[in-house]
């Protein structure tokens, strides 16, 4: 696992309103972030 | 159908690497079915995926591709966000059998036709044909511009070696989607981005395998555009250049006879047969270095 600082960290890691957004819209979509800790966010780009 | 099997395979890597898998849709480009012309719509599928990958929380991404112009279209959006990337093909269908014959679906559609305009062929048979031409899913089973520019995707070394021409559906391809999962993770902590593996050097092992393949032409327009993507310097005298030293080896349709599952069993993509490096070597010293070197670029010989 990666200790650099990735650029998702910007919409995930914040304890303001915007943090507060991005992990809900993750949640919605059943991704635990209760155990979010910095992990990668891989896309999987399907044409 | 493919691609979302494939998905599944990349999510359950990227797991078990500890990443987060996010899969999004993004434009498809239908060879057949777009008119006038799918080439129409590869810029503005390069622009989606740039902007999805530059405005979305992703730190990697795989790019889920197969025929034409999907490509091109995801290296160049790629090569723009220059994210950790990797690409992944459906691969080619199956070949359809009519009268003992194997049916080449980008190349005996034309033979067949002709006969057919010249007399020789009953309407009839041709409609037989149709429904073994069109067996299932997948990108034609010959050198066309999809199995070429997939095989360029390994060249540059954006695809797994040997994973273009490997079976749709097949359970090594399902493992090899399964292993990129795992990899991309990997990259995203080496910081291995498109820049730094779509090198000057990856474009001369490109185009030095699209004509050992004999493949599709319309391969240097999609060069040309990826490379400015990059700002690497390329243009058609380095094909000029390139062309006078490599001879085209592969005996695959349709610049030869076979079709790709064949050519898969012979070896199949050019970055895991020895040949393809073998006649690099005299005469074009740094790409012979680059070819047999580039374990260290690859994305997928670096881990």
């Amino acid at each position: 696992m990666t200790t650099r600082r990735l650029r998702s960290h910007e919409w995930f890691y914040g304890r303001d309103e915007l943090g507060f957004q991005h992990r809900g819209a993750l949640r919605s979509i059943g991704i635990d972030m209760d155990a979010y800790h910095g992990q990668p966010i891989i896309g999987i780009a399907n044409s | 159908m493919t691609l979302r099997d494939l998905a599944e395979a990349v999510k359950q890597g990227v797991r078990e690497a500890g990443g987060i898998p996010l899969e999004f849709p993004t434009i498809s480009l239908g060879e057949e079915l777009m008119k006038p012309t799918a080439m129409l719509y590869r810029n503005l599928m390069a622009m989606e995926i740039e902007e999805n990958l530059r405005s979305y929380p992703v730190d990697g991404v795989i790019l889920l591709c197969n025929c034409d112009k999907t490509v091109p279209a995801q290296l160049m959006g790629a090569a723009s966000a220059n994210l950790p990337a990797i690409q992944l093909n459906g691969g080619p269908k199956d070949a359809g059998v009519w009268q003992g014959k194997r049916l080449g679906s980008g190349t005996d559609l034309w033979k067949l036709w002709d006969n057919v305009r010249g007399g020789s062929l009953p309407q009839a048979s041709f409609h037989e044909i149709e429904k073994q031409l069109s067996c299932g899913p997948g990108a034609c089973n010959v050198m066309g511009t999809a199995s070429t520019m997939n095989a360029i995707s390994e060249a540059l070394g954006m695809m797994p070696a040997g994973f273009s021409s490997m079976s749709v559906g097949s359970s090594e391809r399902t493992a090899g989607a399964r292993e990129a999962g795992v990899r991309i993770v990997g990259m995203v902590g080496e910081n291995l981005r498109p820049s730094d593996v779509m090198t000057q050097e990856a474009f001369d092992n490109a185009i030095c395998v699209l004509l050992a393949l004999g493949g599709s032409t319309n391969a240097i327009i999609h060069l040309l555009a990826i490379a400015g993507r990059l700002g690497v310097d390329l243009t058609l005298d380095r094909f000029d250049t390139l062309s006078r030293n490599i001879p085209c080896i592969a005996d695959v349709q349709p610049a030869g006879k076979h079709l790709i599952d064949e050519f898969h069993e012979a070896g199949g993509g050019p970055c895991r047969h020895e040949s393809y490096l073998e006649f690099l070597e005299p005469g074009i010293d740094h790409v012979v270095g680059t070819a047999r070197d580039r374990g260290p670029v690859s994305v997928f010989r670096s881990g």
